[in-house]
């Protein structure tokens, strides 16, 4: 009974788009008798079914490719969000594992690299202060190297305590930053996401080309917060593996102002969970109480806006906390060496001039 | 009889109607197939030019540890033309700052600042003549870092740079609707494949780029080697000569830092593939092979940018 209901109305539909057509070809190729069409509109009668003649079976197939086209892009873009919002806290929390063997193994062979030119740097600095007798400014700048360098020495067999410790703290307060809003759902970037991918599959609709950069902003901006975060975990890798290098440069009088930059940037890497935390609790706060707004797509802006900070803070911060490296570098460094050159002046050492380093170091402090 | 007439007779009008209509479906789906089989060309085309790349891109390690050879009569000859200049100028300047000294008297601190240029100028006559066994064994120590830090990356970890291309390219494919018999799949959409295509070949292209971008630099400011110590050695040019000799350091060195990058990127890629279990999902990884192969590029540059200012 089903079937026979059905195949009536196949064929009823099949009828009737063979009397339309008969129709409109009929008409174009002959006006009916008595019937009295202008002839411009006979004209655009002309024109729709040779029209259609060519570009209907065109159409459909256009239209066929292009739906496949959109959905199977919309798919690619729902499991990059997918995994963009399960995976965003996660990865803003997640630390290289540092003490994996491979990375123990290259930081191993670093620090066994670096002995030779220790021994080297503390040999011309010895030679020197033995040798060339120099400006009392010079022989406090050389002492101040020795025993920086000496203190490098024990600081690169300490690279990975250090940065573990520096890693947790950030990961802490990041973790603490997180607790305030328990409720927070990462789930809100879909909303910004599908505002421009609304767009791309309404343009595709009529130009495939034209939607393109709806698509790409669709799948750019979650990449690109990603990127940065992906950027940030192998820096800090990077970094953890460069640190005996850096300690020495930093020693060293003639490359201490690399070091120092190289320090700064290791400190700032260290610091992106802190500042993407922030931008990400800002943004719920924001989108949690804007919900009653005049303007429908206002939640997806402030969606786009987050992902564009997500991607520009960390930069942006890089660039504007320059001054965390040097006082980090300070407290690192130079208190210590001013505390050991003062000790060693007040006992009375041969050699140490303590009025001459302690203005030398007081002005690289307030450097 | 008369009823199979009637139903013969029902078709043939029928196929007299459709005509046009079948006659248009027929037409449409061969230019379709021919577009797909076109679609399918280009693809493929693209597909072999990332291919190649991937190819090259399995001898990185070869390219990074590539160094200019001094030894090769074009590269010598340069040098060699640089020296035998700069010979008899070194010989000039000692002689007239020799002469200066001897003769002419005059203030003490005239007298101390030629004291001090014709030693760096005897120290800078000695350096020219030596400079390209002095670059030979700069290169060489390098060259033996770099090597030696290479040892230390996971096997295949090439692969770590090339996986975003194949990704883009299979993204494109899809797109492109080239994945099999063109003639099977007809559906698919041409040009906004191109940009993933564009982007997956430029990944790889312009990191090969950069590379051999490093060797043509380091080899350009080899031949000039004997030119740059020169200008240090003088005090009024020693702005140019201290710059071009940071650079050829940098340039140079620059090699170690790519392989520490390289082997960092594999080596945190493939610690966070071992500890993918938990939360880590394919499209962080891809995040992550973009941010090294990113990395990757950026370092000759960053290197020669961040690293200057170090000699006196």
């Amino acid at each position: 009974m089903e079937k026979k209901k059905m195949r009536k109305k196949l064929t009823m539909a099949l009828i009737s788009i063979l009397a339309l057509n008969l129709f409109l070809f009929l008409v174009s190729a002959h006006e009916p008798e008595g019937w009295d069409i202008p002839d411009e509109y006979l004209q655009e009668i002309k024109e729709i079914t040779e029209q259609m003649k060519n570009e209907h079976p065109k159409m459909w197939m256009e239209l066929s490719r292009r739906v496949y086209f959109c959905h199977q892009i919309s798919t690619k873009i729902d499991i990059i969000m997918e995994d963009f919002c399960n995976n965003l806290i996660a990865f803003i929390l997640l630390d290289p594992p540092l003490q994996n063997a491979t990375v123990i193994g290259l930081l191993n062979y670093f620090i066994l690299l670096l002995q030779p030119l220790y021994g080297i740097a503390i040999l011309l600095t010895g030679m020197y202060m033995l040798f060339v007798v120099g400006s009392p400014r010079g022989r406090a700048r050389a002492k101040s190297t020795l025993i920086k360098l000496i203190i490098g020495i024990g600081l690169i067999t300490l690279t990975l305590p250090i940065i573990q410790a520096i890693l947790q703290i950030i990961h802490s307060i990041s973790s603490l930053l997180f607790s305030f809003v328990p409720d927070l759902d990462t789930n809100i970037f879909r909303i910004g996401i599908t505002f421009f991918t609304n767009y791309f599959l309404t343009i595709t609709f009529f130009e495939p080309m034209v939607g393109v950069p709806f698509l790409f902003i669709s799948i750019m901006l979650p990449i690109a917060v990603l990127v940065v975060l992906a950027v940030r975990y192998l820096m800090i890798i990077l970094f953890t593996v460069f640190f005996p290098f850096t300690v020495l440069l930093y020693s060293f009088y003639p490359t201490k102002k690399i070091g120092g930059v190289i320090i700064k940037q290791t400190f700032l890497w260290a610091l992106v969970p802190i500042v993407e935390s922030l931008v990400l609790i800002s943004t719920w706060i924001t989108y949690s109480t804007i919900s009653i707004s005049p303007v429908p797509e206002m939640g997806a802006f402030i969606i786009v806006v987050s992902l564009l900070l997500l991607i520009f803070a960390p930069l942006v911060t890089i660039a504007l906390m320059n001054w965390i490296g040097p006082g980090i570098a300070t407290l690192l460094f130079i208190q210590p060496v001013r505390r050991v050159i003062t000790y060693f002046g007040r006992t009375g050492v041969k050699g140490t001039n303590r009025e001459e380093g302690y203005v030398e170091l007081k002005s690289e402090v307030e450097k | 009889m008369r009823k199979n007439l009637i139903i013969i007779g029902s078709i043939a009008i029928l196929m007299l109607l459709l005509t046009t209509t079948v006659c248009g479906f027929f037409g449409a789906w061969v230019e379709e197939a021919i577009e797909a089989t076109r679609r399918y060309v280009i693809a493929k085309n693209y597909e072999n030019l990332i291919k190649e790349r991937i190819d090259i891109f399995k001898n990185i390690k070869e390219i990074i540890l590539k160094n200019p050879p001094l030894h090769i009569s074009e590269i010598r000859g340069v040098m060699n033309l640089f020296i035998e200049i700069l010979q008899p100028l070194c010989v000039t300047g000692i002689i007239i700052t020799g002469i200066y000294l001897i003769f002419l008297s005059g203030s003490p601190t005239g007298r101390a600042k030629a004291k001090n240029a014709f030693m760096m100028m005897i120290f800078a006559m000695a350096l020219i003549s030596v400079s390209p066994y002095i670059l030979m064994l700069f290169f060489s120590f390098s060259h033996s870092i770099t090597q030696n830090i290479l040892t230390h990356a996971p096997e295949n970890s090439e692969k770590y740079f090339t996986r975003t291309s194949e990704y883009l390219l299979n993204m494109a494919k899809d797109i492109i609707g080239s994945d099999s018999n063109p003639m099977e799949t007809p559906m698919g959409v041409e040009r906004p494949a191109m940009p993933f295509l564009l982007l997956s070949y430029l990944l790889l292209e312009v990191t090969i780029l950069i590379l051999k971008l490093r060797y043509f630099i380091v080899m350009v400011l080899a031949s000039i080697f004997p030119l740059s110590i020169l200008l240090y050695s003088f005090l009024s040019s020693r702005g140019i000569g201290r710059l071009l000799l940071e650079q050829t350091i940098l340039w140079t060195l620059a090699q170690v830092a790519m392989a520490l990058v390289f082997i960092t990127v594999a080596i945190g890629i493939s610690i966070t593939d071992v500890i993918r279990t938990m939360d880590i999902s394919d499209t962080i990884i891809l995040a992550m092979e973009i941010a090294g192969i990113i990395i990757l590029m950026f370092t000759p540059f960053v290197v020669a940018r961040s690293f200057r200012g170090f000699l006196p």
